[in-house]
């Protein structure tokens, strides 16, 4: 705990009471507790088959029109990639990548991974640099090759190739530049790649080569000289990309990998298939939608007049009677993109919902429901029914018809219900909403599509989405670190995540405050327990402001939410869930501005007042307050002598993630590019702003001090000495025993012995005889 | 009269009886046919010992010791240095220290002062990382007439714990030139004063294929192998010892089911040997204590026995622990407290100092034998294969005659049931270093058999025994020695 006057103290509570009631903050508790915005379930109908979220007669994934099938990258990011299953043993490995379109305008990579040993995680930036796999970029209007390595001082080597021509294409000589090498035949298209070949080779001699094929002609771009790259020894081959300024984005129609200049390719990527984990390897690299195979396509019913097609997808959705009335999201929303391709006058669509089960396949249920299109008149119209028996023959008209347009054959379709059993239900330009609430039988419900006559249609980009409360249990949470201890149980710190070179480095508390020092991205504090609406607030004690020591002024503070994990590292993972990153930073000395990452990095300038960072700000004390409420999230700041908070930011965002609270400082630390925070913190707090919050948890107290006091490790074993042989001779223990003078000894001791029983009784026996 | 004559007899008789068992072993349990062993020419020994240690006893070298500071969860204790842990470190056995002290915290001598108080308490030799005086990364060797240099060493010369001076860890290709400036300050230091201070520097394992790059600061650099290595520090270092660092033990599942060996620890325990004997030094083993990383498993105490005991059976004659102390980077902190070195950060014994003190038992009971033996072999049960890569088809050029894996060794014959013999040659007599070679936590009947019936002085866990017969069983637990000599 800080030191402070107590009457500071009461001070500082009576300006934070009016500074809160200022802004609203303590009036009534938030209306709303933790809305969750879930999507359950999504499926562009890519592949081949349906996929097993589906149960389902006359139904089909048809791929459009041409459409080829392919990997395709979409907002991939770190190492998302693909690997072959097995291993390949070759003397020479040659990898064709046929590259549809590659997107690098806004930088990126992609690797080609040549012989990897490794299966989890299969791509990562540390495998591109053990010595034989490459990397294409795009970089001031140029490909590049970057080969590298590590130095045992982390820096990068590089092999100094050459072009076909065995010209020397390094693009210079310092550090950085000579791991760079530019294909200038490759042709630039603004950073874009199409319909080319790429062609990797690489021998048990380490040589290696790396081409293009374009309308048939193959174009040799780089190759070893001099220096080889580490042999190829037999592993896996793949392909990964990494995000530049923006995700990569790209389709690639096939990979072939030969052995030893055969014919027949001993792996060849099927990316039309669905079950994609039979032949390769995939990282997703956490976003499972950043790398998706097959062609675009369609679901497609196909009814005739006999037989209906139906298909009931398995995912439920909950309904959550306290998600009502929000403008976020509505408890539960299905969407739909619907093309009627063949729907004469005796064809009626139907999308069921409240169904209670996903394998009753008899379409309408008693007491379900479905949107009801058909095309009786000649005109097609939606409406709203309830099944009122078995079998689908009786209903009540809830909605009754109404006629939509629709536009390029495209229809959306939309359905939402709320908590409280409201109904929203848009076809094409249409919009309509149920006089009176639904009843549903059960608070979980399932959703079919069916149709019946001869008709066709299809079915594209289906989602479900469902919104519920999230109101983790937990207690408000305080640490003022008194005494330098922190209660373990409430708070996690990892004992990792400071700079490598001092030991002395890390978060820790001293003299009251939790100190950050030297830490990179992965120090901090994190709540243990996990939170949806919060209010976050604590005191920015210090900031170093100036370079000590050869490490520079202090890098980023920060803030993270809704972290699934409390022991979970960062990763980039953070930023791609669009949680906002909130990050007090200095951008030029005297500077200082706040940024929010919202997916992309937005960038606010603090008013001048809050210049956290300026040397001016020296022994000031500023006070963060974080609120989430629903998905509101709004900054404040305040300095110590002021009353009332300042609100810096306020952000609607996608809605609130419930999950524990960091504190974190940021950079690569000195083994990186020296970046890294120092700062301190006091008077932290978090607390529970849910509707009648789940706060009522105990985690008891356990010192940060108390792992100390162990008593150390409890030995049980026992030598069993009766595994020793037999004592023959004098037994001997302890250090530098004398083994031939014990031997001698107890040989000598022995003899003696019976010497002496001997010449006793030789002497008894004469003695006795004499008597005799 | 005629009773002094008897006594005279009997004198006659007791002495020719103690002359008797004197040559043949032990009498008391010498039966009919039990064979005098043979004497052989004395094999040439090499031994090396430093600071305190007395002429054979076996240096057991901590790496890395307590230091001041460090941080879990969010508590900075101010040090680690106390009272407790140097006690414990002695009663485990250890008698050396390579400390990092000066490494991590920086150039503080009140740090250093406090550590050298307990080592001088304790009589364990402290060998220091002084970056004032060498620190082969950041600096130039520096003379020993400079006065800073003087100064910093007259301090060191306080405390007759002071044994050393590190140079450098698994050194690389590039630091040679450097790194034999810097044994050459330490050898340079000792001639002037008299002192037998060690250079301490340790080399690099032999890894298959590691041939490439990886003995070279630049890891594309694929002109030098593991000879290279080995002979570029040999010829250029010059040290009175070869030291290496093997963790070898790998991590199948939790660190409480068993390990695994990489099938390279017999392999580089014959390459090291053969260079070693070469350059007719002694060779040191470095072993871990405890486990860290995705890979190196924390050794039970079957496993830690069983690669004490194998270092020990191959000739070496210096036996190394790291850590010492949990070191306080990212990835060890991320061990618990009391998994990793001999003493927890917090001063409480770990399971590796009741480990340590079992088989340092062992060693300080045979020191004087396995210092003064010169190693001509192994015999292996090979059915017993923790590690089944042993033989005497090495990757890199051996000294001529250089013999690993033997068939039988003098009156040895064979030995069975999990068992491994180190032939050694002790002053013309015949001394073997008996294990069980499995690391089963399990107690097996090691049997060895003999060309005859012979007389054996056997010390296991300290004790001595002896026995006669034409083989010779050992109940020996996983991975425990016995040192046997032939009578």
């Amino acid at each position: 705990m800080r030191q402070r006057t107590k009457a500071f103290k009461v001070r500082s509570a009576a300006l934070l009471l009016t500074g809160l009631l200022a802004f609203g903050c303590l009036l009534p508790i938030p209306v709303y507790a933790g809305l969750e915005t879930g999507e359950t379930y999504s499926n562009s109908f890519d592949f081949g088959a349906l996929d097993g979220a589906w149960v389902s007669e006359c139904a089909q994934v048809e791929t459009d029109e041409g459409q080829e099938p392919g990997l395709r990258f979409a907002g991939a990011s770190e190492g998302a990639g693909i690997v072959t299953k097995e291993e390949i043993s070759a003397g020479k490995i040659r990898m064709e990548v046929d590259v549809d379109r590659l997107d690098f305008s806004s930088g990126g990579w992609l690797g080609f991974l040549i012989g990897t040993q490794d299966t989890d995680p299969i791509m990562d930036w540390n495998h591109l640099a053990d010595g034989k796999h490459v990397m294409l970029s795009y970089v001031n209007g140029i490909w590049h090759l970057v080969t590298q390595t590590r130095n045992e001082d982390g820096s990068y080597v590089g092999y100094d190739l050459v072009d076909g021509d065995l010209n020397p294409i390094q693009s210079g000589s310092d550090s950085e530049s000579r791991h760079y090498f530019e294909l200038r035949k490759l042709p630039s298209n603004q950073g874009v790649l199409a319909g080319v070949t790429l062609i990797v080779t690489l021998d048990d001699a380490g040589s290696f080569t790396f081409s293009m094929k374009q309308d048939g002609a193959e174009t040799l771009l780089a190759q070893t000289k001099d220096k080889q790259l580490d042999p190829y020894t037999a592993g896996r081959m793949g392909v990964c990309v990494m995000q530049g300024e923006r995700a990569v984005t790209g389709k690639l129609t096939n990979v072939r990998v030969f052995a030893d200049d055969a014919s027949q390719a001993a792996a060849e990527f099927h990316f039309d298939q669905s079950d994609v984990g039979s032949d390769y390897l995939i990282d997703y690299s956490g976003n499972t939608r950043s790398v998706t195979f097959g062609a675009l396509g369609k679901m497609k019913l196909t009814a005739t007049g006999e037989k209906a097609a139906y298909a009931v997808n398995k995912t439920s959705a909950q309904i959550d009677r306290n998600v009502v009335g929000y403008d976020l999201a509505k408890n539960i929303t299905v969407r739909q993109d619907l093309y009627l391709t063949d729907f004469g006058t005796d064809a009626v669509f139907l999308f069921c919902f409240g169904m209670g089960n996903a394998y009753d396949t008899e379409l309408g249920a008693k007491d379900t429901y479905a949107v009801r299109i058909e095309n009786a008149s000649g005109q097609n119209t939606f409406s709203v029914v309830k099944f009122t028996e078995d079998g689908g023959a009786k209903w009540s008209t809830l909605m009754e018809p109404t006629a939509f347009g629709e536009a390029g054959g495209k229809i959306p379709l939309a359905l939402s219900v709320d908590g409280d059993g409201s109904l929203t239900v848009t076809v094409g330009d249409r919009t309509e909403s149920a006089e009176s609430p639904l009843e549903f039988s059960r608070n979980k419900m399932y959703f079919g599509l069916w149709l019946t006559g001869s008709a066709t249609v299809k079915i594209d980009e289906f989602s479900i989405r469902n919104a519920v409360y999230s109101k983790p249990e937990n207690k408000d949470l305080t640490a003022d670190f008194t005494n330098n201890e922190i209660n373990v149980n409430e708070w996690y710190l990892p004992s990792w995540g400071g700079n490598l070179e001092e030991r002395y480095d890390g978060v820790y508390a001293a003299d009251g405050e939790l100190v950050f020092r030297n830490v990179n991205t992965n120090a901090g504090i994190t709540t243990k327990a996990q939170f949806s609406n919060f209010d976050l607030s604590f005191d920015i004690t210090d900031i170093q402001r100036e370079e000590k020591n050869g490490i520079g002024p202090s890098t980023d503070i920060r803030i993270m939410y809704g972290i699934s994990g409390y022991n979970d590292a960062f990763n980039i993972l953070y930023y791609q869930e669009l949680r906002p990153l909130i990050s007090f930073r200095a951008s030029t000395r005297g500077t200082v501005y706040s940024i929010l990452h919202v997916e992309n990095e937005i960038a606010d300038t603090l008013p001048e007042r809050y210049d956290m960072f300026s040397e001016a700000a020296k022994g000031e004390i500023f006070t963060v307050r974080l609120t989430m409420t629903d998905g509101l999230l709004a900054l404040y700041l305040k300095t110590s002598d002021e009353e009332e908070f300042t609100r810096i930011t306020e952000i609607q965002t996608a809605g609130a993630l419930t999950g524990s609270i960091r504190i974190s400082g940021y950079g690569d630390g000195v083994q990186g590019d020296g970046a890294c925070s120092n700062f301190r913190i006091d008077n932290l707090s978090v607390k529970n702003t849910d509707t009648d919050p789940s706060n009522h948890a105990d985690y008891g107290f356990k010192s940060s001090r108390e792992w100390i006091e162990w008593d150390g490790y409890e030995y049980t074993k026992t030598w069993n000495n009766g595994d020793l042989l037999p004592i023959s001779g004098r037994q001997q223990t302890g250090e530098n025993s004398a083994l031939i003078p014990i031997v001698i000894g107890a040989g000598a001791a022995a003899v003696i012995l019976v010497g002496a029983v001997v010449f006793w009784s030789v002497r008894r026996r004469k003695k006795s005889g004499a008597r005799k | 009269m005629r009773g002094n004559k008897i006594r005279q007899k009997l004198c006659v008789v007791l002495l020719a009886g103690v002359l008797a068992l004197s040559s043949s072993g032990c009498g008391a349990a010498a039966g009919s046919g039990v064979k005098k062993a043979g004497t052989y020419d004395p094999l040439p020994v090499y031994k090396y010992t430093f600071g305190l240690l007395g002429e054979d006893e076996m240096p057991v070298v901590m790496f890395g010791g307590p230091i001041d500071g460090f941080i879990m969860d969010g508590y900075k204790p101010e040090t680690m240095i106390n009272d407790n842990i140097y006690r414990y470190y002695k009663e485990a056995g250890v008698n050396g220290i390579v400390g990092t002290a000066n490494w991590v915290n920086g150039d503080r001598l009140d740090e250093v002062t406090r550590i050298l108080n307990y080592t001088e308490k304790y009589r364990i030799n402290y060998v220091t990382f002084d970056t004032s005086l060498i620190w082969l990364n950041n600096a130039d060797i520096p003379s020993l007439d400079d006065e800073n240099v003087k100064q910093r060493l007259d301090f060191y010369e306080q405390y007759e714990s002071f044994a050393g001076i590190y140079c450098q860890d698994e050194a690389r290709m590039e630091y040679l030139d450097e790194l034999a400036k810097a044994h050459q300050f330490v050898f340079d230091y000792n001639e002037k004063n008299g002192t037998n201070l060690i250079a301490y520097s340790n080399m690099h394992p032999y890894w298959t294929g590691s041939e490439v790059g990886y003995y070279s600061t630049d890891y594309t650099n694929k002109q030098y192998d593991y000879e290279m290595m080995i002979r570029g520090f040999m010829d250029k270092g010059k040290l009175p010892y070869l030291s290496y660092d093997r963790y070898s033990l790998l991590r199948s599942a939790g660190d409480d089911q068993p390990g695994t060996l990489d099938q390279e620890w017999f392999e580089n325990l014959a390459l090291i040997r053969g260079w070693a004997q070469e350059y007719q030094i002694p060779f040191w083993v470095c072993l871990p204590v405890g486990g860290w990383g995705a890979l190196n498993k924390a050794p039970n105490e079957p496993e830690f026995q069983w690669l004490v005991n194998s270092a020990l059976a191959c000739g070496a004659k210096g036996i190394e622990y790291f850590p010492g102390v949990q070191p306080t980077s990212d990835d060890y902190m991320e061990v618990p407290n009391g998994e990793l070195g001999l003493v927890a950060m917090d001063g409480q014994k770990t399971k590796y100092y009741y480990y340590s003190k079992n088989v340092t038992a062992q060693i300080r009971a045979c020191q004087k034998y396995l210092m003064n033996a010169a190693s001509v072999g192994i015999l292996v049960d090979p059915a017993s294969s923790p590690d089944s890569n042993i033989s005497n088809d090495l990757p890199f050029q051996m000294p001529d005659g250089y013999t690993f894996l033997l068939d039988e060794f003098r009156e040895l014959r064979s030995v069975s049931d999990n068992g491994l013999v180190g032939c050694f040659d002790y002053k013309g007599r015949t001394m073997l270093y008996v294990m069980n070679n499995t690391l089963e936590d399990e107690v097996d009947e090691v049997t060895l058999k003999f060309d005859g019936a012979y007389g054996y002085s056997v010390i296991q866990r300290g004790i001595v025994r002896s026995t006669t017969g034409k083989t010779l069983t050992l109940n020996l637990n996983g991975g425990e020695g016995a040192l046997v000599l032939l009578k």
